[in-house]
């Protein structure tokens, strides 16, 4: 029962009421219990994820993240909030089956912050190229006869994203982020303007340094 | 709310990702999607030619699902900037002339994906009827036949049917001692009586400017209401497709469906802007190229688009009288197809086997 000594006897209920499971199965599954005074934003990160176009049109997102540059305020009370600048870059592939298949080359940077009990909150810029292709059979007319067309086409890509999560590392010695990550983007140019975009990630990061 | 709709969509009883084909026809910047679905073994495709401008033909495949996919062939064509089409290209490239051009292309891809022997009828609806008329007089016809429902082919007749609902319920219900629900204040008119709105409709017989459209459409609501209570049945369309299906698990997109929809107004259906043009044409000095076999199924009670244009459209085509019927469906208002499922499908059903 380590855990439930190492939380702040002040930490907000519903953290303490979430985190308290968790640790505890944690603990089960090996990893220890740490104290957060200590803790800082990991320098070089992985991650991987769902990546839902529209929640539902189902994809794949790989990514890296580098930390720019990080702070931690130790109060009184012995809380420790972190907070940092951190940039990357992602790999996103979807299918919207009888619509599209997208490739997404992006770079991001955002500001996050990790609060005591190791929730951790997001908020990106995030920019790139994206590959689109057709998801069907494509004709084209020459003229005289079809003939088969070219599924592809180039647009840029420009959005906010965030993520609402927990940082596991803060409190264990488990080095990584689960966090629900939503996603709002143009994509440009689309028809005679541009087309705004929804997806929800699903994202797990794991520290390399 | 999200996680309800989603919990829904997850209830695919319509597999629309899963039956069908999907083709797309990319013509001068366009790439419009075309979902084929229904009974693959057919000599028949219906062409569905949706409403709008910039609608989606998404909204129709509960209108085919239960009877006519089980019988013939259904390509549901998202017109280019409408629906879940994709591409690029200029402004300027959003006319009726292209749009037109693209329909013809549509019908040919068909014929060469699914064999030149294939039938292809049309349905259009709403401004898909204008935009098939528009194709019927300026394209070459590749079309065996053609069903239409409430749609236009000149606004002096769509104004008039108009003005003639109006008035004439606005009537029936001042004879029923029924008041006008709620005051109406438009272009500097008060209405607050539906007396003064049968005097307008009188004094304003014929429309011709779109001051006057404007008040005409903002009288719509004093009598609409009534109408649709007294006359309109409730839709006998077997089963429906939940709006989180569409959303979720669909080959379409809101978003997408949205901003399309919303260009489109912007670029060519521009009430505000008086450059709409599907205000103030007529195409009746072309009409009488039309001689294919024609089908005019009409809701009654439409207060989009009268009787009075299905009417005229009958009588102005050259279609000989046994290749060509005008149907009202007398519990359905714009659209038949949904409101009266059952026999709109059984007419349709019977139109194609008669003239395929």
């Amino acid at each position: 029962m380590m855990y439930l000594v190492l939380l702040p006897s002040n930490g907000l209920f519903m953290q303490n009421r979430f985190i308290k499971p968790v640790l505890f199965l944690f603990t089960l599954m090996g990893f220890k219990p740490l104290v957060a005074q200590d803790y800082s934003i990991p320098k070089l990160q992985t991650s991987v994820g769902y990546f839902g176009e529209f929640i539902t049109h189902p994809g794949v997102k790989l990514g890296m993240s580098y930390t720019i540059k990080q702070k931690s305020k130790n109060k009184k009370s012995g809380k420790q909030i972190n907070k940092g600048w951190l940039t990357g870059a992602n790999i996103t592939f979807y299918r919207h089956k009888f619509n599209h298949k997208a490739l997404m080359f992006t770079g991001y940077i955002g500001r996050q912050r990790i609060s005591n009990a190791g929730f951790l909150t997001q908020l990106n810029f995030e920019t790139g190229y994206m590959a689109s292709f057709l998801d069907g059979e494509v004709y084209e007319w020459n003229g005289h006869t079809f003939e088969k067309g070219n599924k592809g086409s180039s647009h840029a890509i420009f959005g906010f994203n965030g993520s609402i999560g927990w940082d596991f590392g803060k409190r264990t010695s488990l080095p990584a982020t689960l966090a629900i990550v939503p996603h709002l983007y143009i994509q440009a140019p689309f028809n005679s303007t541009v087309l705004l975009r929804t997806a929800l990630a699903i994202q797990v990061t794991y520290k390399l340094k | 709310m999200t996680a309800s709709l989603l919990f829904t969509a997850c209830n695919k009883e319509n597999d629309l990702t899963k039956s069908g084909e999907m083709l797309f026809l990319k013509h001068k910047g366009a790439s419009m999607p075309v979902l084929v679905r229904g009974n693959f073994d057919s000599d028949v495709i219906l062409l569905i030619v949706h409403g709008g401008a910039g609608g989606s033909s998404a909204a129709h495949i509960e209108d085919f699902k239960s009877f006519i996919e089980p019988k013939y062939m259904v390509a549901y064509w998202d017109q280019r900037h409408a629906g879940a089409s994709q591409g690029n290209f200029n402004k300027e490239d959003l006319t009726i002339d292209l749009m037109a051009e693209d329909m013809l292309l549509v019908i040919r891809m068909l014929k060469h994906k699914y064999g030149f022997n294939k039938k292809v009828f049309a349905f259009g609806h709403s401004w898909g009827v204008q935009l098939s008329t528009y194709y019927l007089i300026n394209q070459p016809n590749e079309l065996q036949g053609i069903i239409l429902s409430n749609g236009a082919h000149s606004s002096e007749h769509e104004y008039s049917a108009k003005l003639d609902y109006v008035k004439n319920y606005a009537t029936e219900m001042i004879n029923k001692g029924i008041p006008i629900p709620k005051t109406i204040k438009t272009q500097g008119l008060t209405f607050e009586n539906l007396q003064q709105v049968v005097d307008w409709c009188n004094a304003s017989d014929p429309i011709e400017d779109y001051n006057e459209l404007t008040i005409l459409y903002d009288l719509v609501p004093a009598v609409k209401g009534y109408v649709d209570e007294t006359y309109v049945q409730s839709p006998d369309i077997p089963s429906q497709i939940s709006d989180s299906e569409l959303w979720f698990q669909s080959p379409y997109n809101p978003i997408t469906a949205l901003i399309n929809l919303n260009r489109t107004h912007n670029l060519i259906n521009n009430f505000e802007n008086q450059t709409s043009i599907q205000e103030f044409y007529d195409f009746t000095p072309g009409m009488h190229k039309i001689t294919l076999p024609v089908a005019l199924y009409w809701g009654r009670y439409d207060d989009i688009i009268g009787p009075e244009v299905a009417q005229d459209y009958y009588q102005v085509i050259s279609t000989p009288t046994e290749k060509k019927e005008l149907i009202f469906f007398e519990k359905s208002n714009h659209s038949p197809q949904y409101t009266e499922n059952v026999w709109f499908s059984q007419k349709v059903i019977g139109f194609i086997e008669e003239f395929k």
